[in-house]
């Protein structure tokens, strides 16, 4: 070993130093290191099995550090804390911080390790004769260690709250789940038994019709046969007998096809198999659907002014759909915002000829609102219209089969159950948002990968 | 011409001859009745050859149905045109009773009209 000042010997030793902290985080090989480590080497950390007297042992450890390590990347800084030369530059002891921060596929771990190391001029080189490392605990004032087992058992039990919690949610949302379920096998099966019950009506209902039908023929046959004879006070009394008739037979035949239609939009309903999902563009699907209502609506004897505000996702894309049943959905919802649209601005004129000037308001201007949008893996349908909205007691009831609110001969009741059966046959949910007198806003979400046929 | 009819709705009976009694009025058509498979069979074999040129048969009937009643007719009398009525109108029915030997699937609720021009079709 050359003269050297006492300068170039300090770099000597922080440069022995650093490579030993190198060699222990393995940044540099073990051949780099060897001549740093000698035979009787001393070390002491804080693991059980760092407790090293000689060099086999050292290397023993670095070996299975390496081993450890193999699939993680480990970056360090090192912050020196204190460093002593002693007896001229022979012999200096470090005391430093390495933070370390160590990173793997599945995890990241950074923690700071206290090291201090003893580096003496042996053998003409400069070698690490003890060293010492340790994880700081990360509380003050904790020689015997009370506070940090302290801190962990507070920190385990704050664990534990938050898992119990998760736990708690997520059997909470498995609850609703199931009731959501129980109430969807409910309308299932209900839909089952209407269709069930609609193939028994079909045929009595086909000889009601078709009698009234026969009937009918025979009253125009009497007329004909009654015109043969001469005209008399009794036949006058007779066609108006026959008049009563066939008003009463056009009735009953009326009625007849009406039961018939309700019997026939039951089958369609329940009709299977039929139905094959196709990648369909939905904009389009709704654009032209919420068009057709429309002037299906505005063509009807009750025709509305009606605001309509289509606002449609153009990223969406392809949705898998049975575009026949799920038309369907569209024209039934658009048909029952109209119908509710309808009844408010009933009301409306009532409320305005009453009190016109104590209300003050503008006129009503029906709306429907329509629009879709990308969510995770689902499509966000919304149709939402600012009627009367719907209260709190039917909310629960309006898509079972046959309940209906609207008068006589206008509903089916079947409608909504139809809907809400289609979307559940697309693997798709159906939820109604509602405000008393503002608006009823149903939302349809739709997956966007499934291959489930109807 | 004779035609079988065979439903066991019995008030069939009734709309079938007054729906069609012009045609029967004229001698254009006869008209047979039976309830079951059974006493379709037993009408058929009545006469030999029978008289019966064209059956119209439900599908759903209690005991033998009307697809059962099919084959056994098309077995034993080759030549009497069978064709069915059912209110079940899915595919599936429709195979079977095609594959079968029927002449025609009609679905209920009948249209007449239709019967009426199949009729008339076998006549001329």
């Amino acid at each position: 070993m050359p003269e050297s000042t006492l300068q170039e010997k300090t770099r000597l030793l922080r440069d022995a130093n650093m490579r030993f902290v190198r060699l222990c985080l393995n940044e540099i090989k073990r051949e780099e290191g060897e001549g740093l480590i000698p035979d009787d080497i001393m070390g002491y950390g804080s693991t059980i099995d760092e407790k090293i007297t000689n060099r086999k042992e050292f290397f023993e450890l670095i070996d299975r550090q390496v081993d450890e390590m193999a699939k993680s990347q480990i970056t360090f800084d090192h912050v020196p804390v204190f460093e002593r030369i002693l007896n001229e530059g022979a012999t200096g002891i470090f005391v430093s911080e390495v933070l370390l921060d160590i990173k793997s596929d599945d995890y990241q771990l950074k923690f700071s390790l206290r090291l201090s190391t003893c580096v003496t001029l042996l053998d003409g080189a400069y070698k690490v004769v003890h060293w010492h490392g340790s994880a700081p605990i990360m509380s003050e004032n904790d020689t015997f260690h009370v506070k940090d087992n302290r801190q962990k058992t507070e920190k385990l039990e704050q664990e534990v709250r938050e898992r119990t919690a998760e736990l708690r949610a997520s059997l909470e949302k498995l609850r609703s789940t199931q009731e959501q379920l129980i109430v969807q096998e409910k309308l299932a099966s209900l839909g089952q038994l209407a269709a069930g019950i609609a193939h028994e009506i079909k045929n009595p209902m086909n000889f009601v019709n078709n009698f009234a039908e026969l009937s009918l023929e025979y009253v125009e046959e009497m007329r004909t046969e009654m015109s043969k004879i001469p005209a008399s006070d009794h036949t006058t009394d007779m066609g108006d007998l026959l008049n009563e008739l066939e008003s009463n037979l056009k009735k009953i035949h009326q009625h007849g096809t009406r039961a018939d239609n309700i019997v026939k939009s039951m089958l369609m309903h329940s009709r299977g198999g039929t139905g094959i999902m196709e990648p369909a563009n939905l904009n389009e699907l709704i654009s032209e659907y919420v068009n057709l209502a429309f002037h299906g609506m505005r063509a009807g004897k009750t025709a509305i002014n009606c605001k309509i505000d289509l606002k449609l996702d153009p990223h969406l894309p392809p949705v898998s759909l049975n575009t026949e049943d799920f038309s369907r959905v569209l024209l039934n919802l658009c048909k029952n915002a109209f119908d509710a649209m309808r009844e408010k601005l009933k009301m409306y004129e009532v409320q305005s000829t009453k009190s016109r000037e104590v209300d003050g308001e503008g006129d009503y201007l029906p709306k429907l609102s329509v629009s879709t949008a990308l969510e995770k893996e689902q499509v966000r349908i919304s149709i939402k219209d600012n009627g009367p909205g719907i209260t709190e007691e039917i909310k629960d009831k309006i898509f079972q089969p046959f309940f209906t609110t609207k008068k006589g001969t206008e509903g089916t009741g079947l409608g909504l159950s139809i809907t809400h059966d289609i979307v559940k046959a697309h693997g798709g949910t159906i939820n109604i948002e509602t405000k008393a007198g503002e608006s009823t806003h149903f939302i349809i979400t739709l997956p966007l990968k499934q291959s489930r046929t109807v | 011409m004779k035609i079988l009819i065979v439903d066991d709705e019995r008030d069939m009976e009734m709309l079938f001859r007054q729906k069609f009694r012009k045609e029967i009025k004229s001698h254009e058509v006869e008209m047979v009745f039976a309830f079951s498979g059974d006493e379709a069979l037993a009408l058929l074999e009545e006469a030999d050859p029978p008289e019966v040129m064209y059956v119209f048969s439900d599908i759903n009937m209690p005991g033998m149905n009307g697809l059962e009643l099919l084959e056994k007719v098309k077995s034993r009398f080759p030549k009497i045109n069978v064709s069915m009525i059912s209110a079940y109108g899915d595919a599936e029915n429709y195979k079977q009773a095609i594959g079968s030997g029927a002449k025609e699937f009609f679905t209920k609720p009948i249209d007449f009209n239709s019967l009426k021009k199949e009729i008339a079709e076998l006549k001329g």
